[in-house]
Parts: C-alpha cells; structure tokens; sequence
C-alpha cells in the first residue's frame, strides 16, 4: 500500500529485501517497517506468552511487537525492532517466538489455555518439587518468547570510541535542533545525536510550517548550517542508551551495512552540558483485543503516511483520548484512506478538531467506548456511547489509537534527576536535574512546535550563560536571538483527560462484544486481569507489580505500557498516580548488543598480552606458550617429536643433573631508594629486613592488613640507600598499589623513592649443579666475584664475549632447590645475554625449561606460589612460615595476626602430598577427604593447591591445603576429582610439604 | 642521536587508518627522576643539571631544542628523555634517579586523522582546547598503560612498556 507520491523515500532506487523468505521490495529511506506495511504485511511476529498474532504498533522506539530476526539465518541478530532498522539491499527478516510457522502456531494454544497462564503461573507452578527445577528450567527456556541468540559470530564489526564535547543535544526534532542551531553560533563543541536515519524527529512525520517552509525542508535547512559548522557533528542511526556519573553517555551508532568496516559503534561521550530533546511517546489505550494486527498507534499511522508514503490500511477508525489522534484523521483522509469514523472518549473535544473532521465528512462518536473484533487481524470495531448499552459495528482493517502522550524521561532519570507528576498532563516530566543538563521540548510536556522550538532555544541560552557566552565571552561569540516565524500549530495536542484504560461496565461489554482480552503490556502479554490479580495477592507496590507481573519488562521497558500500568493500580489503590510513584529507569533505553559492548576486545583481545624481550628467542626454541597474568611464557620447549610431557621431563633432568636456563624477566621489580629504605622493608616484610647487609639477598614475605599473605619475593641490598626487590609476576602491580599506597598515604615522611622496573631488567635464572661452572666461562674478569657470591647473595658483575661487556645484577638466589643465580641485565642486552649463555651452554647439556618445569621444581622443593598455594585466607603460620615472623618489630598484618581465629584449630595448613600408590595422578583442584567414600557438601577437608609429575622421584608430588594438616602427618586421606573423569578415590598420604633435599645441600654448594 | 625509524612493522592483518603514520625513535635515554622532599629544590637542581625549564605542573612537559625534554607525570615525578643514548644525570641530593631506557619503546603516531584514530582507545579529550601541544598523561589505551605526549594537534609521543608495545601496535591498527 505504497502511495503514488509524497514521503522522504527515494523512489528512483529499488531495494531488494525478504521477510520469512518471502521476497519483497522497498525504497531508500523505508525503515523495515514501513516497507513491510507497504507490501501490505500485516502480521509480523506472535506474542511472547499466548502467541497471539501480533503486528506493527509504533512507528519508532517503543515498539513492542514488531521483534524480528534479523540477517542471515545461522547469524541473525533477535529482537530487533523492525520500526528501527533502515531497510538496506539484501536485507532478511524472519518472525520469531511460533511454530511451525507464523501464520499457523500450535504454540498460540496457549491462548485458549490463559485462564491457567495468570500472573505468578510460572512462580506457584514450578516451586516444587524443587528436584525437577533444572528439568523445568531447560523447558521454559525452550519455550521462552523474546527470540535465541544466533548460533555463528556475524559479520558485523563493532567498535568503541572515547568521545568529548562542550555540549551533547541527545535528539533531533525540532527543540534539539533549535538548541544546536544556536549553541552552532558559539565556539562550543556540540555533538547531536539521533536514534532516526536523519533528523527531525516528528517534524519529518507531521504536516507541519516554520518560516514558510515545510517541517521537513526547515530540518534539511539547519541541518546544512549544523554540518557545515566546524563545532558540531552530527550523528544519526544513534541511540543515548545510558547515562552516567559525570555526564558519561553511552551512545550506540549503527551504521549502515556496507558503509565502514563495522556496523556498530559504541560512543562513550562525557560531555560538560546535555540536553535531553528525546521528545515523547504516544500511549496507547486500552480496551478488548487492542493487541490485534491492524491497530496502531495514531502518531505511527501518520508517521507512515507522511515520512514513508506507506497506507497502513484501507478503512480505518479512530480511538481517542485527545486531539492529536485528528491530525491523523485528516492525513489520512486527505490522503484517500477511508477514515469511517473517529471515536472519542471525551463528551467534548475541541471545535477546531471537530471542524476539521466536518470538513472531511468524518464521522465522530464522542464519549465513545469500544472493542476490537477479528481472528488474525482487525475486521471490524464496535463502539457503543458511555452511557448506552446499544453498540454501532464499523467494518476497517486499521484501528489507530492515542492516549495521549508520555515524555521520554528514561535519560534524565539515569542521570539521577528528579521527575514531577504534570497532573494536567497525566504523566511525569523531568524534575530538578542531578548532573549538568537542561531538558528541552517534549520530554517538558510541551506539545506546540512553537514551544518546542522555544524551549530548545532556551535550553541553548540556558546552556551558554553555563559556559559564559551570553554577552560575548573571550573564547566565543554570544547567542543570537531567534528570528524564526512560526505559524502556532502544534506537534501533538494533548487536552486528554486521565483515561487511558477503559473500563467497561458489564452491559455495556456485552454490547460492544468486549470478551476479549485488554493488554496493558503487549510485548510481554500482561493485561488488566493480570495487574488486578497481582493487586490482590498483595503485589501493591509498582516496583513488585513490575516484577510479579513483567509489565514493563522485556526489551521495550514498558515505553507504551508502563503509565498505563501505573494509571490502573493507582486505580486498584485508589490513590493518585504520584503517589503510586514510578519504577526505576536503568540503561539501556533501548536493547544492545553484546558485542557493540565488547567492542574491539574479543577473543584473544579481550585484555592486553605482555611478552618478554626473549619472546622470539623463546619461539626459536620451540617454546609453547601459557598464559601467566597477562604476560605470555614459555610452559616448555619442544623438541622435535616429543610430547609436552617428555619436554618437561627433560628441562627437569637437566635442571636437577646439569644445568637449566629460564626466562624470569616476568617477576615484579622494584628500586627503591633513600635513607629510609630499610626502615619501609622493615614495616612491609614480617621478616627483619634492617639487618640485611649490602651484598645480601632475603627471601621476603608480605601480608595484607588482614595477616593475610599478600606476596613474596627477594629482597636485595644493592648499596647502603638502594635496594632492588622482586616480587611474583602474578603480583607485580598489586604489590606496586600497595607500596605506594604505603608510602603516599601512611607513611609520607619516608624518605624512600619506589619506581617499577620491571621492565628496565630483564632476567634470566640459570639452575643447576653446574649453573656456576657455566656462568665461569662468561664472567671474565669478575669470575673471582662469581665464585665469591654465597647463596642469597649478590653481586654486580660484566659478562663479557669478545670484548663485550654487558653488566649484570648477579643474584645467588634459588626457587628449583639446586644451586643457582638469577642475572637481570637491561632489557636491550638481555637477548645477547641469552644467546650468549646459551652459546656457552652444549658442553653443560644446557636447557631452557618452561613455566611446567619449574613448577614440579618448587613443588618438590616445597616452595609456595601465592595465589595458589596461598590463597588470601592463608597466614604465614598456614604455610609453615611463622618462623619468619619478627617479635621484634611491626610490620603491616602483625596486629592482624593476634586474633585468635588465627590460631585456632581447623585452618588449612600447607602440607604435601605422596600418593599410597605412586602410580596414581594428583591434580591441582582436587579436594581432599577423610574416607574415600565421603561425597558431598562438608565432607571436603582440604584440596590440592599445586601438583606435578616428578621424574626424579618418579611419582606425583603435590602441596595441598589440609584443615588441620599438620596435626595429621603420615595419614592417609583421599583425593576425589570427578571433575577430571577420575571417579575413584586416590588414596594420598600427608607429608612434609618439601620432598626434596630437604636439609638444602644442594642449594648452598 | 634520536632517530625516527623510517617503517614499522605492524600486525600482519591491521593497517593503518588512511593518513596516519606510525614510527618507532631508537636512540635515547630515559630517566626517572623523583624527590620525596622538596619539590622546588629538586626541579632548581635538575634545571641547573639540564641547562632547561623544568615543568613543574603535572601533566605537562618541556621541549627544549636541543631535543632534551621533561615530562611532569606525577605531584614529585618527572621523565628525563635525553636524545642520545646511555646519558646520564648526576646524582642529585634527595633525589633519585632511575634508568630507565631499556623499559619503553617510544611510538610517534602522527597525521591529519590521528585523534580520530586515537579516540578508539583513548579515553582522554585530545582536542587541542583540552590537550594542548606539551601536554602529557599516563593513561590506558585498551589497557596498556601508555604516557601520552602532544607534540601537535596531529601528532603524538607515546612511550609504552616494552612487553605491551607489539600489542600497542596492534591497538593502534585496524583490521584489514
């Protein structure tokens, strides 16, 4: 039902489209919508819980029926609004929420079953017994209405930006463009937004002049000027979807396929001033069937006829409350659409309406009431007046219907803004503003094109004097006053009285033969009986009514529905509507993707990956790579046709027999520097940190205030004032937080400079009986120094190879158990130190060893990795470390440490683990219990908290977090890990967490 | 001397964005220089040391000529970048000096839309009424902490860890 002329389409170009596979044809600047009501498609989708035949109801946002899958089958994106989407070439569309098919859904049985389906159905249905929950679940999900996430990853690309702007207008119609316009004159930055393919707003879909010229060629006319404007852009297809602290906007911009790269784009916008020109929606009323195909909203019809040229039907009648449904009674009848009637709820409407009616030999039936008729689709209404019993029944295919208007408040509420009730308009309007906006135009209640325009320029001036601009500011130019000649006409004239939902009395239901159902709701099939049940089960609060009911749920957030639910229970409570009050805005206004959310960060991207200096070398080596915080390291290195198994294997052997190198660039380092360094060691390690000489490292351990442990690392005295400490890689910038935390906030008066260096140093561990003898044949002239180095000690040295000397940070320092040194070299040098210890390394049977290595290395040695084997409610004590504990001293922890929780019985205690047989596995996560039989809740003790396979010892060795472990030394308890597909038990036997040359012989060599 | 390489190599599936360059300077020095005393008397002994006006305000940096510059990024924290490479500054009473110019690599990402380029990852306002040349800031691109320097309104110094600088590029770049 494409007219002949007239709408904003180009009709020289033919778009190719398909709904349900059906192929169909549209223009430029038809919304999905639009082109499907100009193929005469009237029923679109099914309803979410009685799967009744629905069609298209608004023309913009709040629509809440016309949910559509939209895109190829194995990607298409759900629920989207069809009245949102520009039609593009290729485009397919396929209803959702029926089957077998839309036109015939056995699923819409459900209506006839409804009496069962009430409100709280679900809730009182499925309580008990509470075993077959998770078989119900599966089923209501299945059957759940609102589409299925699509199977593939689509084509779609999605990207984020960091926006800035002076001034964010969100809405285009005619006070959002009277505000930029304006502030367009300053030197301001103002950024327009509009969720429409180009601006307007209702000025593209009224009959409307400013300035002698039409609605639609004045916004064409400003938004040249705005374009041209250096300071202002302008953004369509974009939805403000939420507002938040400090004038952060989330903006999301579609873009038209095929115009970029990426179809959408995330906007974070913090703008210093908003205004909010998001206009107002129609609301429809609500009498029997209004949920059939063929009813609209009044404002939509018009909105199709005068922007997108498209019938909405042939013979229609006219519901309302108010005068702005005339308007569509005269566009359309001027149009050639037979308007057989326009029923109205008032006694007395307006002379200048009912004039224009006259005019057009429109029949009008004031104080009417009303019921809609058909199966499929509208066939006929029968409307009766309010006070007879006798019913009139008017044959038409379209019912347009208007209960006046509701601003779109959802924005200003994000913001934190206030909202006041307009009792004269029936709804709420933004209060006093939270955050640094201004509303404008409709969302203000204001319904005359003058007083919008009016008001946008208010908002502007009000806008300027914020910034200082109204008489002339250094930076920019004061505001002009507007010379706009605007005839007094209005948008939507809303004179309506408080009556949305029409109650019928019983003779006069029979009458008009209203036993249909009256939604509230349309997207999630509420209407008035479910809102009155929920009042008397209580449900008296709108927050609990919403939640009880999900009316104002689902992905419309009641746009069309909610003032009407409110409007009702205020009603039930025989209260005024404020004192009912309004349930909460939260973003989104409207629905976004996830992905538009993730942006660019998905998949591997989804956080930064940190490599070593000796990445490539790594790689060379044959090295497979893991993941340790966000750096990237070698687990082991891979020979050629070896397993991952045999490779660490190997790097074991060599470590324990030979020697071993490994990359350690990754671990946290510190220089700190002052008089009071020792003193700040002092404090933060549990261990006496005043009395390490220069030349000397110390293991260190640091708590949390809690006595919890925090980290551990090396401490090493470089000279009198300078010290330089390693800390565990996963830790790195928690334990910098910390310090600086310290240093900044407690403790300002210390004299200690703390800088991350990590980076600067990049270190390499060589371990190993001959780990010495190597580093001999690279030490030069310093290999006196080398040999002079004790265990935790160290020394600064220059390794040299022809003629090159590179210095080095030599620490005797060990986390394998053998003797061994960590060298740290600026990062530039560090892969020539690499290659050049490597070079050093085939008489020694040197290897590089992984991250896997290492690990069965420390566990066998007993040695901790914090995060694991500590896990925050782990005390030095817990890990047989209270040793360490200077009495001497405070440190951050100690008071923490004095409760007595801290030492009762029941903690978990690091212990190890020796399987009974040495042939069973043991894994990190299992958990521990007394009897092998012992299954469920309460019955674990403890669980593996690091596990590997020792070929030296040829068994598993694991530490393990024990409830009372030490108590329990040499028992047998038992290892379940079904998670692993191990379902028997593994009988374990606790041991002393070190299983490894105990006495540290090997170390001190 | 402080040279800007001639290319870089970037991801093999990213390009640039049309009239954005990406290059890489080798040859400096990097120096962190911070006091835990007096701030006026450290920035006086570093400006004596340097022959240079020391920016004493956080977030913004001196240029000198001679291609020496100091970037305020902290209340007592500066960044020497000297360019020549292992340059030295003497000792300075009650203050500490820190190399680090083996920690960064120092990106210049520069052209007409470079800001747009940058406003995908950047959360700070690069307009030049907000972010005027000699301006700096440590800030996050996707994560990365990155120190941001406004050499001009189309082009700017970003020095990033070395372990995040191929991931910066990457970040840098959009796909093909």
């Amino acid at each position: 039902m494409r007219m002949s002329q007239g709408g904003l389409i180009d009709r020289g170009r033919i778009l190719n489209f398909s709904f349900n596979g059906r192929s169909l044809q549209g223009h430029p600047g038809d919304s999905l919508a639009s082109a499907l009501i100009a193929n005469g498609i009237r029923l679109v989708g099914r309803s979410f819980k009685y799967h009744r035949p629905r069609g298209i109801f608004s023309a913009g946002s709040e629509e809440p029926n016309a949910m559509l899958r939209i895109g190829p089958e194995a990607t298409a994106e759900p629920n989207t609004r069809a009245t949102q989407t520009p039609l593009y070439e290729g485009l397919q569309a396929r209803s959702q929420n029926h089957w077998p098919s839309l036109e015939v859904d056995l699923l819409s049985i459900n209506n006839l079953l409804s009496p069962v389906f009430s409100t709280g159905f679900y809730n009182k249905t499925f309580i008990s017994p509470r075993k077959l929950w998770p078989v119900y679940e599966k089923m209501l999900r299945h059957i759940a209405g609102h589409g299925r996430a699509p199977g593939q990853r689509g084509p779609e690309q999605f990207e984020q930006c960091f926006s800035h702007c002076d001034v964010l207008i969100i809405g285009a119609g005619p006070a959002g463009l009277a505000a930029a316009r304006r502030l367009a004159s300053t030197d301001l930055r103002v950024v327009v937004v509009d969720e429409c393919e180009r601006p307007g707003g209702w000025l593209l879909k009224e009959n409307t002049s400013i300035d002698g010229s039409n609605g639609t060629d004045w916004c064409d006319r400003i938004t040249r000027q705005l374009s041209a404007a250096e300071n202002v852009t302008l953004l369509y297809l974009t939805t403000a979807f939420g507002f938040y602290d400090h004038n952060l906007v989330a903006l999301a911009e579609r873009l038209p396929s095929g115009a970029a790269t990426f179809s959408q784009r995330l906007h974070r916008v913090r703008a210093k001033q908003v205004v909010f020109a998001t206009g107002s929606i129609e609301r429809p009323l609500v009498f029997a069937n209004n949920d059939l195909p063929g009813i609209m909203l009044a404002g939509a019809a018009r909105a199709y006829l005068n922007q997108f040229a498209a019938k909405v039907g042939q013979r229609m009648v006219i519901y309302t409350n108010n005068d702005s449904a005339y308007r569509s009674a005269v566009d359309l009848s001027d149009a050639g659409v037979d308007v057989a009637a326009v029923a109205d709820l008032r006694e007395a409407p307006h002379a200048s309406a009912i004039a224009r009616l006259s005019e057009r030999g429109i029949s009008l039936y004031k104080g009417a009431r009303i019921a809609a008729h058909g199966r499929r689709h509208l066939r006929s209404v029968r409307l009766c007046h309010s006070g007879s019993e006798q019913a009139l029944q008017l044959d038409c295919d379209t019912l347009a219907v208007s209960g006046g208007w509701t601003p779109t408040l959802h924005l200003h509420s994000q913001s934190g803004g206030a909202v006041r009730f307009e009792p004269q308009l029936d709804t709420f309007v933004p209060g006093t503003p939270k955050q640094a906006t201004v509303a404008a135009g409709a969302v203000n209640g204001l319904h005359g094109l003058q007083e919008c325009l009016d008001d946008g320029e208010r908002a502007a001036v009000t806008i300027a004097k914020r910034f200082g601009l109204v008489t002339g500011a250094p930076n920019g130019r004061s505001i002009d006053p507007s010379n706009e000649s605007v005839e007094n006409q209005l948008l939507f004239d809303t004179d309506c009285p408080a009556v949305k939902v029409v109650n019928q009395h019983k003779a006069r239901r029979r009458g008009i033969g209203a036993s249909g159902k009256y939604f509230v709701d349309f997207q999630n099939d509420v209407t008035i009986s479910d809102v009155r049940q929920a009042y008397r089960e209580s449900y008296v609060s709108v927050e609990h009514l919403k939640r009880y009911t999900t009316l104002g749920m689902g992905t419309d957030q009641g746009k069309t529905s909610n003032l009407n639910g409110l409007d009702l229970l205020a009603g039930l409570r025989e209260e005024p509507v404020p004192k009912v009050g309004i349930t909460t805005f939260r973003p989104p206004y409207t629905p976004v993707t996830l992905g538009l959310l993730a942006g660019q960060s998905q998949g591997a991207h989804l956080s930064p990956t940190r490599k070593t200096v000796l990445h490539a070398k790594h790689e060379q080596a044959g090295a497979v790579f893991d993941f340790n915080g966000l750096w990237l390291r070698p687990r082991c290195y891979l020979r050629h046709g070896e397993t991952e198994e045999t490779a660490i294997g190997r790097e074991i052997r060599a470590v324990r027999e030979g020697v071993g190198m490994t990359d350690v660039s990754t671990l946290g380092k510190f220089e700190i520097q002052g008089a009071d360094c020792a003193e700040f060691l002092n404090r933060v390690y549990i261990g006496n940190m005043d009395t390490l000489v220069s030349g000397r490292c110390r293991y260190g351990l640091m708590l949390s205030d809690d006595g919890m442990v925090l980290d551990d690392g090396t401490v090493t005295r470089l000279d009198q004032q300078h010290y330089f400490i390693t800390t565990s890689t996963g830790h790195a910038e928690h334990v910098l937080q910390h310090l600086e935390f310290l240093l900044d906030v407690l403790w300002p008066e210390l004299d200690v400079n703390l800088v991350a260096v990590t980076e600067q140093w990049a270190g390499v561990a060589v371990a190993g009986p001959a780990s010495r003898k190597l580093l001999r044949q690279l030490a030069g002239s310093d290999t006196e120094v080398l040999e002079s180095v004790p265990y935790m000690g160290y020394a600064s040295i220059e390794l040299e190879e022809s003629g090159q000397c590179i210095k080095a940070r030599l620490l005797r320092i060990s986390y394998s158990g053998e003797m061994a040194y960590e060298i740290y070299v600026p990062a530039h040098s560090a892969t020539h130190v690499w290659e050049l210890i490597l070079n050093h390394g085939p008489g020694f049977d040197l290897q590089p060893y992984g991250m896997d290595a290492m690990d069965v290395l420390r566990i066998e040695k007993g040695f901790i990795v914090v995060g694991a084997d500590a896990d925050g409610r782990t005390t030095p004590m817990d890990i047989g470390m209270g040793a360490m504990l200077s009495k001497t001293k405070h440190f951050i922890g100690r008071h923490a440490l004095t409760r007595p929780a801290m030492h009762e019985s029941g903690r978990f205690q690091l212990v190890g683990l020796q399987a009974v047989n040495y042939q069973d596995g043991l894994f990190e996560g299992a958990q521990l219990t007394r009897l092998a039989g012992d299954r469920g809740y309460g019955a674990s003790i403890g669980h593996i908290s690091s596990a590997g396979f020792s070929p030296l010892l040829q068994r598993h060795v694991a530490l393990a977090l024990v409830r009372d472990g030490r108590k329990h030394l040499g028992q047998t308890i038992y290892s379940q890990d079904p998670a692993r597909a191990c379902p028997t038990p593994v009988g374990v036997t606790i041991v002393e967490p070190c299983a490894y040359d105990p006495e540290g012989a090997r170390l001190r060599r | 001397m402080t040279k800007l390489q001639s290319s870089i190599q970037i991801p093999v599936r990213n390009t640039l964005a049309p009239g954005v360059t990406l290059r890489q300077y080798t040859g400096y020095s990097l120096l962190h220089f911070m006091t835990r005393g007096d701030r006026d008397k450290a920035t006086e002994l570093l400006a004596r040391q340097l022959n240079m006006s020391i920016p004493t305000c956080p977030n913004t940096a001196i240029s000198h000529t001679n291609g020496m510059r100091v970037l305020c990024f902290g209340d007592k924290r500066w960044l020497v970048h000297a360019p020549v490479p292992d340059w030295k500054l003497e000792p300075v009473e009650g203050c500490a000096v820190t190399d680090l110019s083996d920690s960064r690599v120092l990106f210049c990402i520069k052209g007409e839309p470079v800001r747009e380029q940058l406003a995908r990852v950047c959360t700070l306002d690069l307009a030049s009424s907000a972010c005027a040349p000699g301006g700096c800031a440590l800030t996050q691109f996707e994560q990365i902490p990155v120190l941001l320097h406004v050499n001009d309104n189309c082009s700017y110094d970003l020095y990033v860890e070395n372990s995040f600088s191929e991931d910066l590029m990457r970040v840098l770049t959009v796909k093909k």
